[in-house]
């Protein structure tokens, strides 16, 4: 189906731009003012003796020229090796995945219902548009989305969980985890209201894209062609408008997988959820640099590796994109 | 015997600044076996024709009067009385090959799909049906050609697609809108000639401002002129001795006869001037012309003629 240059070239390209994020990466956090020493442990610093500042500097090799530690780093990660945090001592990349496990708890559910759902109203409001029905959603959706999420998810908070009781506060599992262990149902009763409102803000981001974009495919003279042979209205919409509509949402929706690292930093924060978003406010305060490289290493991975699914994604959905660059 | 009878049939566009003319009490009976071409100027008017019959139009048009299809008015039939008609009674060539086709489904699953919903051909049948019109009009190698996509076909092969998609369920009536338009002289010659044979039993209303794809196809001509028919004969008989100054225009602006243009332009929409429409650009107005409408007049055995010199 896919031309092997075609993909090889897409490889070629992915790879200088894993090595141009990583570099950079690397001299923006080393840039920041300030670093654990002077952060941190500012209250205990005067009394630090001055031998252990310089083995903690010696340790972490930050004695050495900037230049040094980014060819350091660099072979490094070729080899797997992620670091060891300041703060905890521990390595890197195992941290990361503890955290990330927990954030997929809420992300992977929220983003999945979030495409779908987006999808299908965004189809079904592009498909209606100038409807009453599809005003009142649209209307509904801009309102939705101008109010901040932070804002949505302490009102949630409020309501559902202070006034109402249905859920719990925050956290992810409740007090009796002391005594009887991790239940399942226990955290996903703290997840669904996590849940709930990360979908809610994916689905409005999709059902825009998606109804903008149907908007656009029923104006086209091919559905014209569909209806003219005969199709009922059904047909002409899941054979002919969904697919060419789908398009422009294929490169989103692979971006928002992509940015699931990243993408619940305030939600977590409102319901003191225990994931990568935590982890990355936590390590950004404390300039935890070998942290913060790991995630954003990790993060540059994951949507380097999501636009080149969205690359051949989209050329198994339009045939145009197959001939490659010509 | 009348296949397709319109009276009185008028398209209004409602908009923001008001409803807004297009066509004007267009009266048309197709027999039949007749190739009826509809000539005029661009924005006359001629393509809304073809898709108010296929009741195509969008929600804002207001269509009124009557097209009676095997005895039924189309306008007043239900969408799924419709769906019934289109691809399978009456099919439709759209202009602009380039974007009529669906770019991402292949040429061979659009030819089949009216098959589909029209016929009971499936499986290896409607496979065999596909390659039989691809090979009947003229497309090399069938079985590798289904499988591409409409962007990997020049511009006359995709015509001769879109004249296999109408031709699948054996309409009644095709109406052909501008085909050959954007096409280079060769090519467009043999699209000509493949229509010719094509369409030689068939019955059908070709769209269309060229003059000389008119005189090659249709057995019947219309004028259409600011949304209104001015004339109506045999192509032969119109072509040779034109009525209406408009017609007469036309033909003195085609190439062949050496591009006189006709003065002015045609005028937009709703601003029609009173009297006979074309009278501003006429060269043969009188001082009557400006304030009686003329109608549609009988002269001779088989012509008419919007004119008041004829009446």
């Amino acid at each position: 189906m896919i031309d092997g240059h075609y993909l090889l070239r897409r490889i070629g390209y992915s790879g200088a731009a894993f090595v141009i994020c990583v570099t950079l990466t690397f001299f923006i956090l080393h840039l920041m003012p300030g670093d654990y020493i002077t952060n941190y442990l500012l209250s205990i610093s005067n009394y630090l003796p001055q031998e252990a500042v310089d083995q903690f500097y010696q340790q972490y090799g930050l004695d050495r020229p900037l230049w040094e530690q980014y060819v350091i780093y660099v072979c490094n990660i070729l080899q797997g090796h992620w670091g060891y945090s300041y703060q905890y001592g521990l390595p890197v990349f195992p941290m990361i995945m503890q955290k990330l496990t927990w954030s997929l708890v809420i992300l992977l559910p929220a983003v999945l219902l979030g495409i779908a759902i987006g999808i299908v109203l965004g189809a079904w409001s592009g498909w209606k548009s100038g409807g009453k029905k599809d005003l009142a959603l649209f209307n509904f959706m801009i309102v939705f989305r101008a109010i901040p999420e932070f804002w949505w998810a302490i009102m949630a908070v409020w309501v559902f969980a202070f006034s109402l009781q249905w859920f719990p506060l925050g956290g992810f599992t409740s007090i009796s985890v002391l005594s009887s262990g991790l239940n399942p149902w226990d955290v996903l009763y703290h997840a669904i209201l996590p849940i709930c409102l990360l979908t809610s803000f994916i689905v409005a981001g999709n059902y825009y894209v998606m109804r903008n974009s149907m908007i656009a495919v029923i104006g086209e003279d091919y559905i014209t062609t569909a209806r003219a042979k005969g199709l009922d209205e059904r047909a002409v919409l899941w054979r002919h408008a969904l697919k060419n509509a789908l398009l422009p949402m294929v490169t989103m929706t692979t971006f928002q997988v992509a940015g699931i690292i990243m993408g619940s930093v305030f939600i977590e924060t409102v319901f003191s959820w225990p994931g990568i978003g935590l982890l990355t406010t936590d390590a950004l305060r404390m300039r935890d640099l070998p942290i913060l490289e790991g995630i954003f290493l990790l993060d540059a991975l994951m949507t380097i590796g999501a636009m080149l699914a969205a690359d051949i994604l989209a050329s198994h959905l339009d045939p145009r994109i197959r001939m490659g660059d010509q | 015997m009348s296949l397709l009878e319109i009276a009185g049939l008028s398209v209004q566009f409602e908009g923001r600044d008001g409803t807004v003319p297009v066509l004007d009490n267009i009266d048309l009976e197709i027999n039949s076996g007749d190739r009826v071409a509809l000539i005029g100027e661009s924005g006359c008017g001629k393509t809304v024709f073809g898709m108010s019959v296929m009741r195509l139009l969008p929600s804002n048009a207001r269509v009124t009067g009557s097209a009676r299809y095997a005895g039924r008015d189309l306008l007043l039939a239900d969408e799924r009385e419709m769906q019934q008609v289109r691809g399978k009674k009456i099919a439709m060539i759209s202009q602009n090959s380039a974007s009529v086709l669906n770019p991402v489904l292949t040429i061979g699953d659009q030819i089949a799909e009216s098959l589909t919903i029209h016929t009971s051909c499936r499986g290896k049948d409607l496979h065999r049906e596909v390659i039989a019109l691809l090979t009947s009009l003229g497309i090399e190698r069938p079985e590798e050609n289904m499988q591409k996509y409409p962007h990997q076909f020049s511009g006359g092969m995709r015509e001769r697609i879109l004249i296999a998609m109408a031709l699948a369920c054996n309409p009644d009536l095709i109406i052909a809108d501008e085909p050959t338009s954007g096409l280079d002289a060769l090519v467009k010659a043999q699209i000509l000639e493949l229509l010719r044979t094509v369409m030689q039993d068939r019955t059908l209303l070709l769209i269309t401002h060229d003059l000389g794809t008119a005189s090659a196809l249709a057995s019947h001509t219309a004028v259409m002129y600011a949304g209104e028919i001015v004339e109506y004969g045999p192509t032969q008989e119109l072509f040779t001795y034109p009525l209406h100054p408009y017609t007469q225009g036309l033909i003195a602006a085609s190439p062949s006869a050496g591009f006189h243009p006709i003065p002015g332009v045609s005028p937009a929409p709703g601003q029609v001037p009173p009297g006979c429409w074309f009278c501003p650009r006429c060269t043969c107005a009188t001082d009557r012309c400006s304030t009686g409408h003329p109608s549609l007049k009988k002269t001779g055995t088989n012509r008419q003629v919007r004119c008041l010199r004829y009446d």
